[in-house]
């Protein structure tokens, strides 16, 4: 019993670390920037803000309306992703599975191209379009894979495959329709994902569907442990795989769908972050969830950080997780055990 | 504990059957081998049994009471072969899943579910490996740790599914000692899949022989696995040997070869 109880605390201290960075790192990043302020005034401006106090400056603007806002949806976003991303790895019995396996990044990108298409770029529609087709592609995935009988792990995600590209075809239908000076820029430049010109409008959207997600989620992850044996162990170990892989598909697509709708496309965090938690803190759910939530919102905010300081003009995000991505995640699996163990 | 399937019937396309009215009983403390070709439907009679296929006609009953599955019964568990897991969980958060079956929707396994795990782990004798992740065990350690997940929720009967498959001639010998040893410790009732006959001689009181087209054979172990049952359900001529003048308190079945062919 002992060595269970160490394990516990070990994995406590782990947990605790990782909120250590999250709180650091979103710190660091409200007086990192172009625009640099010494960390003590931005510490003042925010016990300013708190007593109610403050007077209006160009750094208060800088730290409470562009940066604060910007570094919450940072670490929603990157929670919601890594979360979504663990679930399905479960639910799909596969580690390289990641949050938009079912097609919804597809689906809201081209919902997105719609929306700038059609309407000429207004953030409401934009969001709205993109949130609503990433639904309805992952719906139509289901669809897909029902008419094979049973909708099995595997019919999912080749369903999933097919409604991606077959969204995908319809984004590359509309680039081609679009005005190539002003709507097709606008197209690529979403597509990439961005963090830019983050509003508490755009962080009151996500919160809500992500945090409701989140709930589902974090409910049921002990059960993803059963469902990650296949559904026939599932089954004899007291588990319905369906109707429970059902509710985790639907709490992961909401999640993924508000975050790539207020974003655009992020790749490799739903699927990187996952598997590192995996292989240095735990395989069990019922810790691993809440460890990859919290190291994704950090290596969205230190991502983010990076995109808006390295150079002059912003780099989209979704172009540096990838090129961040992959070198972490061999260094890490370098450090690992190295059989994916 | 007394499971019978009464007229159990299945078939995965209309014109081809399975198994066809199928009859059979266990009682407390007995076990069952299920014997057959690979593809006879020795699996398929398990995933009826546990509910996860169901039975186009017929049905089983537990004490009795007709039963769809085992999905909520804690009274039957399930073993599983032993194949690799795809997520490297430890022994003992593996062994917690078989408390899954007593907790509501959205609970978790308590630290008191965490010391019943051990106590399973130890009655197969893998405490020192509690926490050795699954990823990195033979397939002996890992059939063991499927066999304590099992036993964890203290269930009266086991159902087992070749639980001999991808072992070495040692981890055979081993697992199928601590099946016997914990049936005679707990009264446990055992219903086990295998494809090889000597097994089903030394460990079972029961066999049911599966052959194609939905023909069984059921019975004392000493009644039906003779010579003819074996070359009728197998297509291969044995002979019977007593290895008592040896000093061996065993029978086995040897391929007979004397007539150049043996099928």
């Amino acid at each position: 019993m002992n060595l269970k109880s160490k394990e516990a605390a070990r994995s406590r201290l782990i947990i605790s670390i990782l909120i250590g960075a999250l709180l650091l790192s979103a710190f660091f990043s409200l007086f990192m920037g172009r625009y640099y302020m010494e960390p003590g005034k931005v510490a003042e401006l925010l016990a300013g803000l708190m007593s109610g106090k403050s007077q209006k400056s160009a750094e208060l603007n800088v730290v409470w309306d562009i940066r604060f806002p910007r570094v919450l949806l940072n670490i929603i976003v990157g929670a919601g992703l890594a979360a979504s991303g663990t679930a399905f790895q479960a639910i799909f019995q596969n580690r390289l599975v990641s949050p938009d396996i079912l097609g919804v990044s597809n689906g809201a990108g081209f919902g997105a191209a719609l929306a700038l298409l059609v309407t000429g770029g207004s953030a409401v529609w934009v969001t709205g379009f993109a949130f609503g087709f990433g639904l309805i592609s992952v719906f139509l995935t289901f669809l897909l894979a029902k008419t094979n009988r049973a909708a099995s792990p595997l019919a999912l995600v080749l369903s999933g495959i097919i409604v991606s590209s077959l969204f995908g075809a319809f984004i590359s239908l509309i680039k081609l329709a679009a005005d190539t000076e002003s709507v097709l820029p606008a197209i690529t430049y979403w597509l990439m994902g961005s963090f830019a010109g983050t509003t508490f409008e755009k962080v009151r959207i996500a919160a809500v569907p992500v945090a409701a997600g989140l709930a589902a989620l974090f409910s049921m992850r002990w059960k993803m442990n059963m469902l990650s044996m296949g559904d026939e162990e599932a089954y004899t170990l007291g588990i319905n795989p369906r109707l429970n892989r059902l509710v985790i598909i639907a709490a992961s697509t909401i999640i993924t769908g508000a975050c790539v709708a207020v974003t655009g496309v992020i790749g490799w965090v739903g699927m990187i972050l996952p598997n590192i938690c995996r292989e240095f803190i735990s395989a069990d759910n019922k810790t691993l969830l809440p460890a990859s939530c919290i190291a994704g919102a950090v290596f969205m905010v230190l991502v983010d950080l990076l995109a808006r300081t390295v150079t002059a003009a912003e780099i989209p995000i979704g172009i540096l997780t990838a090129i961040v991505g992959t070198p972490v995640f061999a260094f890490v699996y370098r450090k690992g055990s190295g059989d994916g163990s | 504990m007394n499971l019978s399937v009464i007229e159990g019937s299945f078939s995965y396309q209309p014109d081809k059957p399975i198994l066809k009215n199928l009859n059979f009983q266990l009682s407390e403390g007995q076990v069952l081998c299920v014997l057959g070709q690979n593809g006879a439907g020795k699996t398929t009679l398990l995933r009826c049994l546990t509910g996860f296929l169901k039975w186009n006609s017929g049905h089983a009953e537990l004490n009795g009471q007709r039963i769809d599955g085992i999905k909520s019964l804690t009274q039957i568990a399930y073993v599983p072969q032993a194949h690799p897991a795809v997520f490297p969980y430890t022994a003992l958060e593996m062994v917690c899943m078989g408390k899954a079956k007593s907790k509501s929707f959205f609970e978790m396994p308590s630290r008191l579910d965490r010391e019943q795990a051990m106590e399973s782990l130890e009655s197969v004798g893998m405490q020192g490996l509690a926490h050795r992740k699954c990823s990195q065990m033979s397939g002996g350690q890992l059939q063991l740790v499927y066999l304590a997940r099992a036993l964890v929720g203290s269930p009266e009967l086991l159902i087992l599914d070749e639980p001999e498959s991808h072992l070495d001639f040692r981890n055979q010998a081993l697992i199928f000692d601590k099946i016997t040893e914990l049936v005679g410790l707990k009264r446990l009732s055992c219903i086990i899949n295998t494809h090889n006959p000597e097994h089903a001689l030394r460990i079972s009181d029961l066999s049911l022989l599966i052959g194609y087209d939905g023909c069984y054979e059921f019975g004392k172990t000493s009644d039906v696995l003779n010579e003819e049952n074996i070359h009728r359900f197998f297509g291969v001529f044995v002979k019977l040997l007593d290895l008592k003048p040896l000093g061996v308190e065993q029978k086995t079945f040897v391929i007979d070869r004397r007539s150049g062919n043996i099928l």
